[in-house]
């Protein structure tokens, strides 16, 4: 039980690893998704300040190149195709044409300045991600402000994930063992009412779980045989300074 | 054998995000294409064939929304979170714990079957007003809000910056905007297996064009693009999402109100003849004012957007909404009041439609019974 694929990187010892909890960690790319996301318009030097520190973490938290610029490549379609939209769309000088369309000089920065912020949050998020194992993280959104059903949600859904995919299989199991190929309109029917068996299933299964997990000294928290990490939050509190601190250099370089 | 099945089901649960590619047991290449901030994802097979097409909506990324609309969807999504978690707490009490947390890893798990929509197209839940017709609006809020806050942690997927947006455009359209239609229709209509299916399917493809509505107006308020142009392809977009989405919905909604119905929200509380029928119109009256209002203020962004609009492409995807009537009424009465009425008008001739569809097919659903 586990995400195997996603927790490659996450056993390694690093830098980053070694002087931040899991919790410290989500604080660190919250902040950094902040300050990228919020960057002022216009403040370039900033942005180039932020990537450099972006790449300073990749290296501290040893994660390689590849791994990161392929998780960035795929979440790249998601903001980099509207993005493009954007030099036409823009009203402002024209700087070019390109068949019916005007390129406007307001809309190409724009787009750049979108793109690139996107892609500094993205790889933040992406660095967290690919040192942290996923229970870790869940265990590090507990520490977050968030409604305790909400935490508690996402807690138990890690666990029914679980379950569900094990009564899907079986469901699906037998489906495939007495029925073929229909016509669309069947096939819809069939997936309709496998999907609401399958809920049926989970939910009593669910409650039978969560029952157990009760009756075994369950108390709204994972537990973890994994001894706390006692870190001193110093060095959080460094890095999200300074990350406080590229932002207001950019909003300074926008307005100065 | 079985080992093999269950890491391949494991891995295609967590593929829904971007790990497509890095899964190990999938052979198949994924070729992700986006239209406006849609995503849609073609699978090609190690023969070269295009097997399959898949439709999702992507959530809004970092670095797209203004430092005030951050702030101000924040700010707005906690106050509801909040509200919902206490709401959701009353209704559940002891249920609640188990019951969200296996509706949230249904909403991830509901994403990763496929529903086949024509050849080599198919398309996926997104689940918010399945789940508030399951749990009650408040619930599913929450179970949304859950979801989406894990993607955005765990899955990269939807900015972190852009978490109060996405919970207010997702959750609030599908899970709370959605029930309300909902209601609105099994009032209108009533409560049999069938007609709560049809209504279900209509709040789905509702929500869906409202979550759009959404997203185009805080990318526009955000002065990333024109805010008509921005409403306007969004909520073209998702219209088409939303038909797959009400459909789906709707079949499980009928399935589930057929075979297991003591599953559902409220079931057995619902008296037979539903709200009266008055509270039901001017409910309906009070919506179509604030979406009036609505597109009022989005007019007011920079002009000679239907030019861009057509040179874009976006005026064939356009014409086959019924926000259509918009652009054309608003050239005959000129000044907001014509925008006003064009918006009362666009989101009646909606609602409309979708009335009609459902009570002729429930009316000949019936006759053919009785």
């Amino acid at each position: 039980m586990g995400f195997k694929h996603l927790d490659r990187h996450a056993g390694r010892h690093s830098w980053l690893s070694e002087h931040t909890t899991p919790a410290q960690r989500l604080w660190i790319a919250i902040a950094a998704a902040f300050v990228a996301g919020l960057m002022p318009s216009g403040a370039w030097r900033a942005l180039a300040v932020l990537a450099v520190a972006v790449a300073l973490g990749a290296w501290l938290a040893r994660v390689p190149a590849t791994t990161l610029l392929s998780r960035v490549a795929l979440a790249l379609p998601f903001f980099l195709l509207p993005a493009l939209a954007l030099p036409v769309t823009v009203p402002g000088a024209a700087v070019g044409e390109l068949g019916p369309f005007t390129i406007t000089e307001p809309g190409v920065q724009r787009a750049l300045e979108i793109i690139v912020r996107a892609t500094l949050a993205v790889s933040a998020v992406s660095i967290l991600i690919s040192v942290t194992r996923a229970t870790d993280l869940l265990g590090a959104i507990h520490h977050l402000p968030l409604p305790h059903l909400i935490k508690q949600s996402l807690a138990l859904g890690y666990r029914y994930l679980y379950l569900l995919t094990d009564e899907f299989e079986r469901t699906r199991r037998a489906l495939r063992s007495r029925a073929g190929h229909t016509s669309l309109f069947r096939a819809w029917r069939g997936r309709a009412a496998t999907l609401s068996h399958l809920f049926v299933r989970a939910h009593a299964r669910g409650t039978r779980v969560h029952a157990a997990m009760l009756s075994r000294g369950y108390r709204s928290e994972m537990p973890t045989l994994a001894p706390a990490a006692r870190v001193h939050p110093i060095w959080t509190a460094t890095i999200v300074f300074s990350l406080a601190m590229i932002w207001v250099a950019g909003y300074l370089e926008v307005r100065g | 054998m079985l080992a093999i099945e269950a890491t391949d089901a494991c891995s295609r649960i967590l593929n829904m995000g971007h790990w497509k590619l890095q899964s190990a047991s999938n052979v198949d290449v994924h070729v992700p294409c986006s239209i406006g901030n849609v995503q849609c994802s073609s699978r090609l097979a190690s023969n070269g064939r295009l097997t399959q097409t898949r439709l999702s909506m992507a959530h809004i990324p970092d670095g797209f929304l203004s430092a005030p609309v951050t702030a101000g969807t924040l700010v707005a999504a906690g106050a509801l979170v909040a509200h919902s978690a206490s709401r959701s707490r009353r209704e559940l009490d002891e249920r609640a714990a188990p019951t969200l947390g296996l509706a949230t890893a249904a909403v991830f798990a509901a994403q990763m079957i496929n529903f086949p929509v024509a050849a080599g197209t198919s398309g996926h839940l997104m689940g918010g007003t399945l789940i508030a017709v399951m749990f009650g609006p408040w619930s599913a809020f929450l179970v949304m809000t859950a979801v989406l806050i894990a993607q955005a942690l765990i899955f990269a997927d939807g900015g972190i910056t852009a978490l109060g947006a996405n919970i207010l455009n997702i959750a609030g359209g599908g899970a709370l905007f959605g029930y309300v239609v909902y209601w609105m229709m099994t009032a209108l209509i009533g409560a049999g297996a069938a007609r709560r299916g049809l209504a279900a399917a209509a709040a789905a493809f509702l929500g869906m064009v409202v979550t759009g509505i959404a997203a185009g107006f805080e990318l526009g308020l955000s002065g990333v693009a024109p805010t008509r142009l921005a409403v306007g392809a969004m909520a073209s977009v998702h219209a088409i999402i939303g038909l797959v989405e009400g459909l789906i919905t709707g079949l499980l909604v009928a399935t589930l109100a057929r075979k297991r119905p003591d599953i559902l929200y409220r079931v057995r509380d619902a008296s037979p003849v539903g709200a009266p029928r008055p509270v039901v119109l001017a409910s309906l009256g009070v919506m179509a004012v604030l979406v009036g209002a609505l597109s009022v203020i989005a007019s007011t962004a920079p002009d000679s957007l239907e030019r861009v609009a057509i040179d874009l492409g976006f005026a064939d995807a356009a014409s086959t909404t019924p926000w259509a009537p918009l652009a054309n009424y608003r050239a005959w009465v000129p000044g907001p009041a014509g925008v006003l009425i064009a918006g009362i008008v666009g989101i009646a001739l909606l609602f409309a439609g979708v009335m009609a569809m459902v009570r002729a097919l429930t009316l000949s659903r019936a006759s053919r019974e009785g």
